[in-house]
This record gives C-alpha cells, structure tokens and sequence, in this order.
C-alpha cells in the first residue's frame, strides 16, 4: 500500500515540477551569460581591454559607467594600443570617442548609419557584405547582451574625425576667421534669474551669458555636430587662396601687387559671403551630385557649380558633412571689375502714403525742406526713379551727397542717368572732387559719352558720365551733386534714375 | 431501533393477514434474495407487486424472500429503509429465483425521477441522452453562477468561463461547435421559460459579456438536466445545441422547513505573475528599441526625457524607481453569501420563498459582482383535477468590471505589463508641501511611453453593469381524464441592463487616436418576453407490458429588445462631471436597436416502452421563426408562411432484460441505444432575412439607404445526428459505465460571404457551410470502497471531440480577428488558427542570406528576424515571399479531448470531494505574450526577452528587438500559439453533517472549500481558461481578462 501511495505521490510531484519546467525553462531559459553585469564588470575582468580600462580610470571617466545609462562600447584591444598616438586631441574626447549612450544593435546596419558618440562627435558605422566597421574600422567581436548595453571589439582605436569648422580651421585661418567674427556674447535667458525691472521698465537679470555663433544659427552649424544638417563644403586651401587674391591684384593693377593688398574687409564683406553661399551645400554630396546641373546651397539659392573646377580626387568625410577642394581657385572679376550702381529710388525711403524722405546715409542740404517723390517711367532702370522739384527760379542753395560702399581704386567713368525735367545746372563731384558740371535741359538732345559713344535720350531720359580717376584707395565713394543755378529753363529741379560707376580702361 | 422493530412487526402482521388471503390465488411463487453493493444481505426490504393488492413482506436476516403472484408479469416494488433507494424491478415469470442488488441512497439510482420536458420519468427509461446535474453540492459551493457547476461534470460537455471575473458566465458547448455564426449554447429554459442568449447584449468595454444565468442563485436551483439527443428536437429549431432545463426553488413537502446559509471567503490571484523586465532591464530594452528606429540618439533625451534622466535632473524622481505594476491590479479580494429559505404549506397549497444577496470581489481591484435575489414559488391544488403553480423571481445584480487587453488604454493586464517599471503610481500633489515632504499623494500622469498609469485604470477608470430581471411564471396542471392531462405555462422575462463606464483623463493615454481625453459611455438594454406553452398529454399502462406517453403541444414566443448607447467624449478635463451632456458637441455619439423577434412551434412526442425492455421515443416539430427568410429552402409551407420541419427517434434496448442475461444478478442495467434526428438553429440574424433602410445624414439631410445586403432565403442552420451508445449499470448503480458515439452533421450553416465592392455591401448571409462533428463520449462512476461507514467513490468521464468541416462557400474562408487570422476550410477543423510557421530565429546573416526571404513588403529578413517557413507562392511553389501563401493551420481553439474527474470520500458524517477538469489539444492564440515579447514599441516586456537575438551566431528563439517590427517578426504564426492543455482541480470540499439535532437547529452542516487550488498546465500565460465572448471566432484567443481567482471559503448551513 505503501509502495503504491509513493508511485502516487511521485507522479504528482512530477507532473507539477513538469508544469514549473515549462514556465521556467520559458522565461529564465539562458538570458545570455553577462546579463546580470555591466559593461564595464564584463571589460574590466577581460585582460584584453585592460589598457582601454586603464586608459579610462586614468582620464577619471569610470563615472559613466556607473550611472545607469546604457551604452555601447567599442573596445580597442590591448594591442590597439601600441600605436595609439593621441595626438593633440583630448584624450578624454577620444576616449568617449568608443562611447555611445544608447543600445545599438550593430546588425540592424543595412548600409551605414552616423551615430553621435559620447565626445558629441560623429562616428561612421558601416556595412560592407557582411563585416561591419566604424570609422572604417572592422569590428572584429559581438558580444552578448549585458545588464546596461553591450559592447564591440576593434582591433584599432579611433580617432574622432574633424567637424567642418576644425577642418577648415586647419586649412583656412580666412574663414575661420570669418566664421568666428560671428561669435556673439548673449545673455542665456533661460539661465539668468530675472531679478527686479528698471525705472524703465526693463527686467534686470543675475545675468549667465553664453556664447553663440550667428553663423551657426544664421548658415550652418560647422562648428556644433548634428546628424542631420551635414553639409558639403567646396574650399580652397590657404595657398590657393592667396593665390587667387595674387592674380586678383594683378588684375587691378596700380597699388595692388599680391594677396597682401586685398583689403580684408572686402574680403569679409564681400568676397568671403560669396564663396560660403556658392560653396556650402546641404546634405552628405558625393562627386557626382555637382554634375547633375544646380545645387542648392545653403541659403536656400540655386547655385550653379563649375564641378570642373572641384577635385574629383578629394573627399573628405568630417564628423558633420563632406569637404571638397576646387582645383583652383579664381576670384570671379565681376566681385570688383564690374559697375557699382545705385538706384534714385534706393536713396529714399517712404515716409508716408505717397511721400518720400532721404535714406539714412544720404546727406542733403538747401531745397528749402523740399521732399523728393518717386516716379515712374518705362524708360527708366526698374521702371522708377526719383525727382525733386524746386520750382520755378530757384535760387536757393541745395547738395546731395550719398555713398557708394567697397569701391576698389582705380579709373572709372560716373554714369547719371537723369531727366531733363525739371532742370538746372548741376555741379557732380566724387570725394569731394568735382568731376564735371551739366545742364539738365540740354539732356533732351544726344550727348557724347567720355568712350566717344552718345547718348540719346529716351522718352525724356538721358545720360551724362564723367571721368573719375582720383580714386586712389579702396574703400567708399562718396558721389554729390550740387546745384549750381538755373539753366535754360526755368521749372529747377531735377531726377536720378541711377548713378554708376564704371571701370573705365586705364 | 425500537421505531424499527415495531415497523417490522406491522409489516409481518400486514404480510399474515393479507399473505393468507391471497394464498389462494397464487399461481407464480417467487423467491430471492436482497443485496447491497457489497454483495451483503439486507435486511427488513419492504417488498410489494405493483398494481396488486396484497400486502407486503420484508427480507429476513439473510435478505432473502419469497414472493407470489397471481399474474405472469409484473412489478415487484423494493421499499427499503432510509440507508437504500427503492427499487422497481419487472419480473416476467420465466424465473423462479432472483437476487436483486439495491442502490445506496446517496448514488444515483435508476429509479430516480428525471426532469425531462413535460413529465418527471425514471433515469432508467430515459431514452434520449439526459444528463442530471446533482444539485445536492449547490449550497456548498462558493460559485455565483449555476453554470459554473457544468464544469467537468458533463460528458461531452465543454464549458470554459468567460474570465475570472465573478458572474461572468462563459460557453457550453454540448457535443462540439455547431455553429460559425449563430448561438452555439444550448437552450436554457428556466421553469419552462426559455431564457434568451447572451450574446444579443453588447458592450461598451471590449471584453464586457453578460450571462442570463448569473441572476439565478445556485441556492434556489432544485433540479437540472441536460437534453443533448433526441428529445431536443422538441424544440426544434432552438435545439441544436441542446436543450438545459433548470427547475429552481420546488415546495417539497408540507412540513415548514427554514433554511439559512452563510459562507464567505477569500479570493487570490490562482496563477503567477507575469515575469517582467525590470528598471534596468528594460532601459536596456527600451533604449535598443529607440535606436533600431533609426531616429539619431541626439533626439532621445529630447523625445523621452524620462528614460535619459539623471539623478541631478528635476523630476528625478518619477522615473528612478524598479516598480512592480501587476501589484497594482491584483489584489485578494473577499466575498459574502448569504441564503434564507423557507418553505411549507399544506395539503391545498404549498409555497416556497428564498432570498439571498452575494457580494463577491474579483482579484482585479475594484471589480466584483453583486446580487441580491428573491424568488417565490406556490403551488395551489384549486381543485382535486387542477394545480396551479406560479412563480416570480426579482434579482438586481450589478458588475465592475475592467476592459479586455484589447483597449490598451484601459486594460489592466496590458498596461500593467507594459508600463514602464522606472515610473511609479503616484506623483506629487499640487498642494507645493507635498514637494517639500516628499509626499507623493496624486495619481501620476500618463508616461512619456505613452502607457497609462494602471492605478488610475484600476482607481479612475470605471465600467459598470446593472442589471435588473424579473421573471414569472403561471403554470395550470390539470388532469382531464385518468389517462389525459393537459398543461399550460405563461411567463414572462423583463429584463434591463445597464452599463456605465467612465474613461478618466487623468493619468490614462488618449482615446481615439489620441483625439480623446476623456469619456462617458452609457448603454441600456431592455428585453421584454413572453411565453406560452400549452400540451396535452397521455399516459396508459395496458397489462404492465406496454406503456404509451403521448404529448402534443404548441408554444410560442414573442421577444422585444430595445438597446440605447450614448458616448460623450472630451468632458472637463479634471474629471468630475461625468454626466453626458458635459461632452463636446462634435464628438457626442448616439446609437440605438430595436429588434423583435419570435417563435412559434408546434411539437408532439410519443414514448413507447414493450416490456421494459425496449423503449421507443418520436419527437416531432414545427417551427416558425422570424429569423427565417420567406423563400427559404427545406421548409414546408403553411399559408405561404415557411415552418422547419425537425423530428427525432430514438430506440433503446434493455438487453439486460433478455432471458440470457436475466440471470446475471450483479448486471443491473445494460442499455443500447441508438438515436437520430434533425434539429435546427434560427439564431441566424433577426435582420439578415430582410430587406430594411436606415437612416444618414447626406450634407444638410437626411435619406435612408438600404442597411444591409438581405437574403430572402436564409434558413434554419441544421443538425443532423445520430447517436449510438451503451450503458451498464451493475451492483445497485455501484459501478456504472456508458458510452456514446455521436455523429452530427451541420449543414446550411450561416456564413458571411464576401461581395464585390461596387455591390455596396461588404458581405452577404448565406447558408452555405457544412460541418461535423464525431464525438466519443466516455463515463464510468465507481464506488470502490464502501466499508462500514467509509465510502469512496470515483467518477471520470471523457470526450473527444473530432471537428470537420465539409463544404464552406468557396472552400474557405479567412476571417481576421484582432491579433490573428482564423480560417474555414473544408477538412479542417473549423475556427483553426491560420498563420504562419515560426522557426525559430535567423542566427547569422549567413544564414539569412542562405534563405532569402522577404516580407511582402519587399524587405529582407536579416540575422536575428524570426524564421518563417516558406511554403508556397502563387504559383504553388516557394517564391522567397512570406506572405499569405505561406499561411498554414495551425491549430484550434477548442480541445481534442476533455473530462473530468470527481473523487469522493466519506466517513460518517464526514465527507471530502474533490473535482477536477482536464483540456487536451487545444492551441491558445496568448494575446498577451504577444504584446508582451513584440518588442517593437517601449512597452515594457517580459523577462524572455532578454534572451533576444543580440549578435552574430547568438542562437535563440526570440528575435531581436526592433521599433515598429517592419519586417513582421511579430506577425501571427506558431511562435504565438501555445498548448492551452491543462489539469486543474476545480475544488476540495469538506462538510460535516451534524448527526443529530443540534441544539435548536435540525441540520447543521458545516463546510469549507479550496476551488482552483491547482492548475498543471505548460500555458505561458495567466490562465489557460477564459473564453473572451461568445463569438465562436475568438474562443482561444486569450485577449488579457481577469484570470481565475483561487478562492478558500467556509460556510455553515442551517436547518430550522
């Protein structure tokens, strides 16, 4: 009886530790053997890592190992080692370089993915058949799940690559410092505690500053590494630079003999925007992308690039984008040989419905307080210009004066195209030195030109130019006309379509 | 013993007076011996002759008698005392001595009276498959519902709960699935009245079931059998399914008795918790999940603050914790159950009045049922040809409940696995001290994850069903001649249901597409009934050989049922107005139903018994239903109107009662029977038989349009069955053993066939599927020990259940289901699971790239994706494409195999039973796994996801964790399928009876019970028992309701 209870007994007992296996065996099936430890237990007890380990402690970076974020190691060998040179770069950013802060899951790759590393650097993971590397480095061990991520073994450590602001800060001090004058110093409203307003009403602040750099905000962030706002960037480096500012000398002759001579505020003002907007891209571009036709760059314009002119050897990849290089580089001439123009109706602004006062810049004095007014006409530039009346025999004193910005020296012909009503004789001068002396009336027949060409008139429009060859320095150029008293008729006054100045040959 | 001696010496004086007067007449002398099962001598057996007048003699010490008559055939009555049921025995000359075996009172006997439809007849001469429920157990139990005692106690019988929630009901299925569309529960009649299903109410809250049963307390029920054969033809075209008849609270005698019970208990979670991740772990988790998205690692701390949180960071706290959410919906819960009664009368009228009210919890927080009913039944002899009995039953009962996990908003289950483990219930208060104590007193805002807070769908989030019944009855009796009686019966069921649930803002994701804040829905059902049956019936004896029952009748039913719904959404935000005006205008939602329905049936059965040896029974009737279409095939016309024709015979053959086993004492029944019939099912849709408009909206009026694609000639889904079968019953009932082979084939059953788009209608009803069912039904009942006062029984029954189907509209069809895909197909059972096969997990991208296969999208799977098998494409062979040509069965919902086992022991006064049910074959679609091991969202997971493919080579069964699952590892297949297969013990009871009277009390009993004590199942889940409706589609599909509680209680029960 005995015997049999215990037979009982004992297939109950196996049914019901049968019916536990199941459950058991299903949820606590082997986990994987490290998913009760952290990457760093699992890395610290591998004497193959112990130089990486070492590396860690020694940079005092172990704390991130010991929050409970979760990470992705890569792990260089010991013998990754042996050649590791850490340059001039922070150690303690190379070291992060192998961090990241999230769990990847290598495998998941299809074909290269751009992963932010704990340095807030870029690295490059990349699929190639079935190996997979980063920065082009094979990763050579997957390891299984830990309790806080996994890591990945490379037999060589990584050097984090230059963002685009570090490359060109290498390869070009001029836009470098381009792109640093637009650094700003604000006030971190976020930070700063408002404390108490002023008489004025304004809030006064326990003021935190920090510093931004409007080229960031305004273009693209080349010195900040985001995933997504990668850009191409085509650059010259130093030499060519110089270059092209040396042939741009010799292009203009008199005083400018080499690169040194370029004024570096054309050169920031001027030149430098130019060379940004025309060669900065949005997105990762291979080669092949600048034969396709225009591009759009990062100004949101359509640029046309001369892709003969890019290095089809040379790619760079930085951390946020891709670095071309032109063959050579020319400063286009039309950025300082071609005409300076200035619209009349660029002068004035309007002040009221219909009513117009001087722009800011424009110096006048006499007319007896008289407004200018804006008009239309088909024959003029942009089918407006500008006039003012000063009446019938006006007698009274009146000067105008405005400037033309970044004018480089040399010998030019001033072009005013004008009205020949109302009229009066005019005296134009530039900085300060008078040109010549016109009588708008007589403008409504042809007028030789100083080239020897005439001018006709055109529905009441017509041109008068001078010789200006007193232009000795780069800079502004102040144009002014005065007016002198009344010519053949007697209704004074007179009309700008545009003032311009014409590079005339030397 | 005194009491005995003088009974015994009444007897023998009655015995020398009468004995000597009919001396004469003796032509037949008759002797024997009486035996109890032990094959023991009985002593002081009142023995008598049916019909004759002589007077009775009792068994000497030896149990033996002897016994004359005047008459060739005739009945000879054993009337023993109180330890022993009476036995009727029909003796038919050709033996001069007999030893007649006696059934102990506490077995079931043949002479005991069986409801059947009209008339209480013998077990012994029940033709057609009856199984009684013994009832004796009712007042002992801890079950709220009458249903729940159909669990492992009927052959052939399949009834799987609904969920664990008290008073949820759940499916009966008799002899197997019978229908795709229509009811596949059998017919309950109630004291005559036929309740209505529950599947005409509908919810609000996914998961939310009514059962019509639940407002009957076990405590009133007196008497239930189980029609599964040929009498349920009766009802025609309500009786595929099988037919329940319930007799509840019965006047038994004229002496007053009171009757008080109590019992009340405690309830647990019977299963485990699931194991999740936790803090650390599911970071990990969540963390992998984010960067398989793709999206750059820079956005996460930007996107999920929460997950990236240091401990310098303000609100720190709401994410550092390693919280166990299911602890937060489970809960040991308590109930109550209290039962009075009373009972008494006299010779002209007899009355019964109970009331009872039941409070029960359910192991979720803040769920439970409660119910109070009263029922009053009075029997009136108005005159000595009339009876009149009526009756009336009032019960108001009211349910909270929680949604299914198929509302992941509101579903405790799902958003307690899924919420994140770092977050904790509660948060800060707005009173700023609360910040400065670090009291964290209100409930915590949805998470970042997009998971509500599972205290808030257990505290907040509320769904509520009240429900209001009252049932009654008049039934007149009366006796026309000797022979002819006629009977009638009206009553009436009103029944109102009401369900409020209120969808809180505060700490719940959005609804709706995450348009909705907050709502309030409210739904009424009203169901008015009314029923009429009227029979005459006729019953003859000529010279105790034949024995003829005749009844023919006619009974009608006429249904109303009106359903209202209104759903306000976007109510204030702070929760406190939960009216439904207070909801935004634009997203108010009003909805109704009206439906009628009737039936009309005229019915005749006829019983013939020859020689108690072979039993005949003809059941026929005619059914008009309001479900069926006018031009409805096989049907026969009356007035143009269609009526169902449905019939049945039976025929049993007492071969226990031929001449060459009359010897074979211990033999004290062996029956073969065999049975046939065609019964139908109108359940096919109030509606789908006609044509009918419903109103819209078209700009700025309004226009009716038609609402649905009719059929005209929709008809009764069929069952045509035959059924042969054996039983014997040997040593007074001691040992009994049956068999049963079913065959019953369904044709014209209601499928929904798909329609071309430009017909306006998505699909259309039509009879046009067939089906089998093979059932093998197995019963055997012992008592294999009865030594002095220790008795110990064992009773086991078995079925097995083959499924087929035979011919559907275009040889199959798919049907989707949230989750997963089921399909019918001709040979296959039906309802199978369809999906694909899971193999495993690609190790190495070798490996994949060796089997080069893409999802139907184009994208490959990759070392780590799951495995799926390739099978075929269109052009029959494998094309490298998992999509639905590699679809397979892949298994069923409902077991190959079942039964269930009852053991008994009991010494005096003392007894202990215990009950247990067993599944077999039977696949689950586990939902919540599903959800739970997806790992393409930041749900929380559980702890077998840590095995997750990771690298290279890792081999493993779990494939890699991946947002959104674009490749569809997840996609329903085996890998989601498990054996639902189970073993559990539904109780342990033990009572004790006091012997004698106790104090001022007559009975005392005192019990306790453990039910679901044990459960052995491979199951990965909460509990492998739940049915989620009572739609055929989804039973398997375990969509995350309130797993069955393990509940202790004890009890005592009084007598007066």
């Amino acid at each position: 009886m005995l015997h049999k209870y215990s037979i009982l007994v004992s297939i109950g007992i196996l049914i019901i530790t049968a019916c536990q296996d199941d459950w058991n065996s299903y949820y606590y099936r082997d986990p994987g053997e490290n998913i009760e430890r952290t990457v760093w237990e699992v890395i610290s007890d591998n004497p193959d890592y112990s130089r990486f380990v070492e590396l860690i402690r020694e940079n005092q970076l172990e704390s991130i190992f010991t929050t409970d974020r979760t990470l992705t190691v890569f792990v260089p060998t010991n013998e990754a080692f042996a050649d590791f040179v850490p340059d001039s770069m922070d150690i303690k950013i190379l070291l992060q370089y192998h961090i990241i802060e999230t769990l990847l899951n290598i495998p998941d790759v299809q074909k290269f993915r751009i992963i932010e590393t704990s340095s807030k650097k870029f690295a490059l993971l990349e699929r190639l058949n079935d190996t997979f590397t980063i920065d082009g480095e094979e990763i050579t061990y997957f390891s299984p799940l830990c309790k806080d991520g996994r890591y990945y073994e490379l037999k060589k450590a990584l050097y984090p690559r230059p963002n685009l602001y570090e490359f060109v800060s290498v390869n070009s001090n001029i836009i470098k410092r381009y792109i640093d004058q637009f650094e700003r110093i604000v006030l971190d409203y976020d930070k700063s505690i408002p404390l108490y307003f002023d008489n004025d009403g304004n809030t006064v602040y326990d003021s935190v500053y920090t510093k931004i750099n409007l080229f960031d905000q305004n273009f693209f962030p080349v010195n900040t590494e985001f995933r997504r706002t990668m850009a191409t960037i085509v650059i010259f480096d130093e030499e060519q630079y110089h270059t092209a500012l040396d042939e741009m000398a010799g292009k203009l002759g008199g005083a400018f003999t080499d690169h040194h001579d370029i004024p570096e505020s054309w050169q920031f003002d001027v030149l430098l925007p130019r060379v940004i907007e025309d060669g900065i891209f949005e997105g990762a571009l291979q080669y092949s992308d600048f034969t396709r036709g225009r591009l759009r760059n990062i100004a949101g314009d359509s640029v046309n690039v001369d892709f003969l002119n890019i290095d089809k050897n040379f790619r760079l990849v930085a951390s946020n984008g891709i670095i071309f290089k032109y063959n050579n580089y020319e400063v286009p001439e039309a950025m300082y040989l071609l005409e300076r123009k200035v619209q009349g109706e660029h002068l004035v602004r309007p002040v009221g419905a219909g009513t117009y006062g001087w722009k800011q810049g424009v110096v006048t004095s006499g007319g007896a307080g008289r407004a200018p007014t804006l008009s239309f006409s088909a024959a003029a530039d942009n089918d407006s210009l500008i006039q003012l009346d000063f009446g019938s025999r006006f007698t009274d004193q009146f000067n105008l004066e405005f400037y033309i910005p970044q004018v480089f020296p040399r010998r030019y012909r001033l072009e005013w195209k004008t009205n020949s009503r109302p009229s009066g004789i005019f005296e134009v001068y530039v900085n300060d030195v008078v040109v010549g002396q016109i009588d708008l009336f007589t403008l409504r027949n042809a007028r030789q030109s100083v080239t020897g060409a005439l001018f006709v008139p055109d529905r009441g429009l017509n041109r008068v130019d001078f010789l200006v060859d007193h232009i000795t320095e780069y800079g502004d150029v102040k144009i002014g006309i005065k007016y002198i008293g009344q010519g053949t008729s007697t209704n004074n006054g007179f009309a700008i379509d545009y003032f311009s100045l014409i590079p005339f040959p030397l | 013993m005194q009491y005995q001696e003088k009974f015994r010496l009444f007897i023998l004086g009655l015995f020398l007076i009468t004995g000597l007067n009919s001396f004469a007449q003796d032509k037949f002398t008759i002797s024997g011996h009486v035996r109890n099962s032990q094959n023991e001598p009985i002593e002081g057996v009142s023995i008598s002759l049916e019909g004759q007048l002589m007077s009775s003699l009792i068994t000497g010490q030896d149990g033996s008698f002897t016994i004359n008559s005047g008459k060739r055939e005739f009945w000879i009555i054993f009337t023993p005392f109180e330890k022993y049921k009476t036995r009727r025995v029909f003796y038919t000359g050709s033996r001069e001595d007999i030893t007649v075996y006696l059934t102990d009172i506490d077995l079931e006997a043949g002479s005991d009276m069986v409801l059947d439809i009209g008339l209480e007849q013998e077990r012994r001469n029940v033709v057609s498959s009856i199984h009684t429920i013994n009832t004796r157990d009712f007042d002992y139990l801890p079950y709220q519902s009458i249903d729940q005692f159909f669990q492992g106690i009927l052959p052939g019988g399949l009834y799987t709960s609904h969920s664990g929630l008290p008073g949820s009901g759940g499916v009966l299925n008799l002899r197997g699935q019978t229908s795709l569309f229509a009811s596949n529960m059998p017919l309950i009649i109630v004291d005559g009245l036929p309740l209505e299903h529950g599947s005409i109410y509908t919810s609000q809250v996914t998961g939310g079931n009514y059962n019509p049963l639940s407002v009957i307390a076990p405590q009133d029920v007196s008497g239930i059998s189980i029609l599964r054969g040929a009498s349920t033809a009766l009802y025609g075209a309500k009786g595929s399914n099988g037919v329940i008849l319930i007799e509840t609270l019965k006047p038994r005698d004229i002496n007053t008795t009171i009757e008080f019970s109590f019992k009340a208990g405690m309830n647990s979670l019977a299963g485990k918790e699931l194991p999740q991740l936790n803090a650390r772990q599911y970071k990990t988790l969540a963390n992998e999940i984010l960067a398989s998205s793709g999206s750059p690692e820079e956005h996460y701390p930007l996107l999920l603050p929460g997950l990236y949180i240091r401990p310098e960071d303000d609100g720190y706290i709401r994410y550092s914790h390693d919280y166990n959410w299911q602890q937060e919906i489970f809960e040991n819960s308590y109930f109550r159950d209290a039962y009075f009664s009373i009972m008494g009368g006299d010779a002209i009228g007899r009355y019964a009045l109970s009331v009872g009210y039941l409070d029960h919890d359910g192991v979720f927080k803040n769920t439970g049922f409660d119910r109070f009913t009263s029922r009053f039944t009075g029997t009136f002899n108005m005159f000595e040809w009339l009876r009149i009995s009526m009756s009336a039953n009032l019960v108001s009962s009211t349910s909270l409940f929680k949604a299914s996990g198929l509302t992941k908003e509101t579903s405790p289950i799902i958003t307690s696995l899924a919420k994140s483990p770092m977050q904790f219930p509660y948060q800060f208060g707005a009173n700023p001290f609360d910040a400065i104590i670090r009291q964290l007193t209100e409930i915590e805002e949805v998470d970042e994850f997009g998971i509500s807070n599972p205290k808030a769908v257990m505290e907040l989030y509320e769904a509520k069903s009240s429900n209001t019944r009252f049932l009654t009855s008049f039934k007149a009796e009366g006796n026309i001649t000797r022979d002819l009686s006629m009977n009638s019966l009206v009553a009436v069921n009103i029944n109102s249901l009401r369900q409020n649930a209120f969808l809180p803002n505060q700490g719940m994701e959005l609804y709706d597409n995450l348009e909705v804040w907050n709502s309030s829905k409210t739904q009424t059902s009203n169901l008015f009934s009314i029923f009429n049956d009227n029979y005459l019936q006729y019953r003859k004896s000529f010279k105790n050989i034949h024995h003829l029952h005749v009844m023919a009748g006619a009974k009608w039913m006429s249904n109303h049922f009106e359903e209202d719904v209104a759903i306000a959404k976007n109510l204030n935000p702070n929760d406190q107005f939960v009216f439904l005006q207070a909801g935004s205008n634009l997203l108010n939602e009003i909805g109704g139903d009206i439906r009628n329905w009737n039936w009309l049936s005229a019915y005749s059965r006829i019983n013939y018994t020859l020689l108690d040896r072979y039993l005949f029974e003809i059941n026929a009737s005619g059914d008009l239903s309001s479900n069926i279409g006018r031009e409805a095939s096989d049907v026969f016309l009356i007035n143009n109107i269609p009526y169902g024709a449905f019939y049945s015979g039976a025929f049993s053959w007492r071969i226990s009662r031929e001449s060459f086993l009359l010897n074979v004492s211990s033999l004290e029944d062996w029956r073969i029977n065999l049975e046939y019939g065609v019964t139908g099912n109108d359940d096919v849709g109030t509606r789908n038989n006609r044509d009918y408009y419903r109103f819209t909206l078209y700009r700025e009026t309004s226009g009716m349009i038609p609402a649905s694609a009719a059929n005209t000639a929709l008809g009764f889904e069929r069952s045509n069955f035959y059924t042969l079968g054996t039983a014997i019953s040997l040593l007074g009932n001691r040992f009994r053993f049956s068999f049963d082979y079913h065959n019953t084939a369904i044709s014209d059953m209601l499928v929904y066939e798909r329609l071309d788009s430009y017909l306006g209608n998505e699909y259309y009803p039509a009879n046009n599927a067939d089906m089998v069912n093979r059932v093998y039904e197995f019963n055997v009942f012992g008592r294999l020990m009865n030594a002095g006062n220790l008795t110990f029984d064992l009773g086991l029954n078995l079925a097995k259940i083959d499924n087929e189907i035979t011919n559907i509209a275009g040889g199959e069809i798919v049907t989707e289901m949230p989750g997963f895909s089921v399909i019918n197909r001709i040979g296959e059972k039906a309802n199978s699971f369809y999906g694909y096969s899971y193999e495993g997990v690609f190790s190495t991208t070798k490996e994949a790239h060796a089997a080069n296969l893409l999802n139907r999208f184009g994208l490959p799977f990759t070392a780590g994706d799951a495995k799926f098998r390739d099978i075929s494409g269109p052009d029959g062979e494998p094309d490298g494409i998992i999509n639905d040509y590699d679809k397979m069965v892949l298994g069923s919902g409902r077991p190959d195999l079942f039964g269930g086992m009852h053991v008994s022991i009991s010494y005096k006064n003392l007894s202990l039973s215990t009950l247990w049910q067993f599944v077999y074959g039977k696949e689950i679609f586990n939902y919540i796994r599903y959800q739970n091991e997806r790992m393409a969202d930041l749900s929380n997971q559980s702890i077998a996801t840590l095995r997750r493919w990771s690298y290279e080579g890792h081999e493993t069964d779990m494939p890699k964790a991946k947002m959104g699952d674009p490749v569809g590892n997840s996609a329903f297949s085996s890998r989601w399928l498990e054996d639902g297969s189970y073993v559990r013990c539904q109780n342990i009871m033990i009572s004790y009876k006091m012997p004698e009277r106790f104090t001022f009390f007559n009975d005392l009993t005192i019990f306790g019970n453990v039910v679901n004590p044990f459960t052995f199942t491979k199951y990965l889940g909460y509990d492998p028992e739940f049915s989620y409706s009572y739609n055929t589609f989804v039973q398997g599909a375990d969509y995350g309701l309130m797993p069955h509680s393990r509940r202790i209680m004890l009890g005592v029960k009084i007598g007066l």
